[in-house]
């Protein structure tokens, strides 16, 4: 079972788990575009 | 009975509520005026695509219409499916977009409305090769093609298809193109007989042809 | 004049013209997308996937043609992005062209979950649709690899602005970027994403109160924020050409009394806001504007700049005397013209339109496939622009 599917729980695990350490206090800018494009894109 | 010039006008008006109360009564008795419900809805269709080349009527009108009066022969079909070829031929076409453009909406728009005057439309679907619309030609008879695109490069792909009927000796073939990127320009660029700024002058033009 | 003072020029000259002032030479928006690539002797395979190709055809497009400005300087598709995460999107690409294909996310019902909690929309809804069974199967390291492909997209977008700008002097359109994000009206975005183009022409009828129920939520989501920001800024800007960009296209779908309740009270805000502050925003109207002249009139010269489409140039002018004009030059004429012929139009353009300020030349089109265009075509136009003293 993906244990990313959830929202929020999975998908907050998935920031954490994906992002490095030192880009996790960006983690709202970065994954605004990057939820963009793979949305519209 | 039904009120035929009634039907005609809430088509016309786009009045889809009145047009579905309309049609669910000539379905109450199986149908048997839905041929001519079926014509009030088509001349309706005449005056939506005359308003809009008039200004009156915009693209999401059209868009609209061509919605209403799919859902119109979707309530009548089965009176309908007896129907198809009695009281005289329908002139057969084709219609679709272009190869490498993969926009339907126009296109739509004038099938509904080619289907509202009478003709028997094949749609070819999108992103159409000219070798499909030349296999089709000939397998059909068919003597005319519309053709539609939006981007800008869909005037190449209007023009190979045009020089594929020319090059399989299909001259006879009317062709006329439409969307977004024709202007009159566009039948030198690609050899097409006409091209259409409205939809109701692709209905208008092969009409013409068809009474030719 | 070393490049940052070019620069600054020409965001002078971009800003003396939408503000109607004389200029020495009409200032020039190359409206070029991905017909530069083609140009530089590409294909679309071959850049799309390729930060190299796409750096090398910006390079060789703003080598050869001097223009003032650029509406994409090579970023505008993040194919690696979609690719690494291994289902194809809605984007597709072949030699010659790069295309979209139609899609909404939401229907009449969802709007407002979707406005509610977009983020939780999306990763619930509109990607698991969007990807399917393959969604389930996004592991950490499929995850990992987009994101990288992700950073290494957003340190070209960064590198592209520095040699476009350190390097040619090419200043900015306008603060909005692709980080940022630009503006976007609910109208907008209901067409290009939301409902798709059937979907809101038949909402428009069918589901009006709803629609303006998600238009006023929107609004206060998203333009009420930036209204915001307008009245506690210092005006215009001297860092970009433009204090705002936006991009009109579903006012070609609507009625006029459509336009009245969905569209116009809230670009009317928004744009109350820039004139309040005698700001400058450029509008990209696609299509038609033609026929919502009256609403733009009492705009004073110097807020608006129209970037036209399939407006005659000249007629917009007799129908919004106060609005700059960015474009004149169709695909057309420089596909089907003589280089002799696009200048002496170019030359009729500057002075029947620029003479006083109040025009900026631009292709009307995003110049895409390669019969936009004839290389030899645009490049007398942009010699010509180049040396032109009005």
């Amino acid at each position: 079972m993906n244990k990313y599917l959830s929202y929020p729980e999975g998908y907050n695990k998935l920031v954490h788990d994906m992002l490095p350490f030192y880009l996790r206090p960006a983690k709202k800018m970065l994954m605004r575009l990057l939820l963009v494009i793979l949305r519209d894109g | 009975m039904f009120d035929f010039e009634e039907l005609k006008n809430v088509m016309a008006d786009l009045d889809e509520d009145r047009m579905k109360e309309i049609l669910d009564d000539v379905m109450q008795d199986g149908g048997s005026e839905a041929k001519k419900a079926l014509e009030a809805c088509q001349q309706g269709m005449d005056i939506v695509g005359k308003r809009f080349e008039s200004g009156e009527y915009f693209v999401g009108d059209l868009i609209y219409a061509g919605e209403i009066m799919t859902d119109a022969v979707e309530i009548m079909k089965e009176a309908l499916a007896g129907e198809a070829g009695e009281g005289g031929e329908k002139t057969k076409m084709i219609l679709c977009t272009v190869k490498d453009d993969l926009h339907d909406i126009g296109k739509n728009i004038v099938k509904a409305m080619l289907e509202a005057n009478g003709f028997e439309v094949l749609d070819l679907g999108i992103d159409v090769p000219a070798e499909k619309v030349v296999e089709t030609v000939k397998a059909e008879n068919i003597k005319i093609v519309a053709l539609s695109g939006v981007l800008t490069l869909a005037l190449n792909s209007m023009k190979d298809t045009v020089d594929a009927l020319k090059a399989a000796g299909l001259t006879d073939v009317k062709v006329i193109v439409g969307g977004a990127p024709v202007s009159e320009n566009s039948i030198a660029i690609t050899g097409a007989d006409e091209w259409a700024y409205s939809p109701q002058k692709t209905v208008d033009t092969c009409k013409a042809w068809a009474n030719k | 004049m070393n490049k940052k003072e070019l620069q600054k020029e020409r965001i002078a000259l971009f800003r003396d013209a939408a503000n109607f002032k004389h200029v020495d030479r009409i200032p020039h928006l190359g409206c070029v997308v991905t017909w530069k690539i083609l140009d530089a002797g590409y294909t679309l395979s071959e850049a799309m996937t390729n930060f190299d190709v796409l750096e090398k055809s910006v390079r060789y497009f703003l080598d050869k043609y001097p223009v003032d400005a650029m509406l994409d300087i090579g970023i505008r598709n993040q194919f690696n992005v979609t690719e690494a995460f291994g289902t194809p999107g809605y984007y597709y690409y072949n030699d010659e062209v790069v295309g979209i294909h139609d899609h909404a996310y939401c229907t009449v019902d969802t709007l407002m979950d979707f406005l509610n909690d977009p983020d939780r929309y999306t990763w619930e809804k509109i990607l698991p649709e969007k990807y399917g069974e393959d969604w389930k199967k996004k592991d950490l390291a499929t995850w990992k690899k987009t994101f990288s492909e992700y950073m290494k997209y957003t340190k070209f977008v960064l590198k592209m602005a520095s040699v476009t700008g350190k390097e040619y002097g090419l200043p900015s359109m306008a603060p909005n970027n692709p980080m940022k994000g630009s503006i976007q009206f609910a109208i907008e975005e209901l067409e290009a994403n939301l409902l798709g183009i059937k979907g809101l022409s038949l909402a428009l009828r069918r589901n009006a109160d709803q629609l303006e129920t998600f238009v006023r939520g929107w609004d206060e989501q998203h333009i009420d924020p930036i209204i915001e920001e307008i009245k506690k800024s210092n005006g215009p800007s001297e860092k970009y050409c433009f204090d705002a960009s936006i991009m009109m296209l579903a006012h070609n779908l609507l009625r006029p009394e459509q336009f009245e309740r969905f569209y116009w009270p809230s670009l009317k805000k928004l744009l109350d806001a820039y004139a309040d502050k005698k700001m400058n925003v450029r509008i990209f109207a696609e299509g038609s504007i033609l026929r919502y002249a009256d609403y733009f009139k009492d705009y004073p010269k110097g807020v608006l700049t129209f970037h036209i489409e399939k407006d005659d140039p000249f007629e917009f002018r007799q129908a919004f005397p106060n609005a700059c004009i960015m474009g004149g030059m169709t695909t057309d004429m420089l596909y089907m013209s003589s280089p002799e012929e696009c200048v002496d139009y170019t030359k009729k353009l500057c002075d029947e339109l620029g003479k006083d300020g109040g025009f900026i030349f631009s292709e009307n089109k995003m110049l895409s496939y390669k019969n936009d265009a004839k290389s030899e075509n645009l490049l007398a136009v942009c010699e010509f622009l180049n040396s032109y003293k009005m």
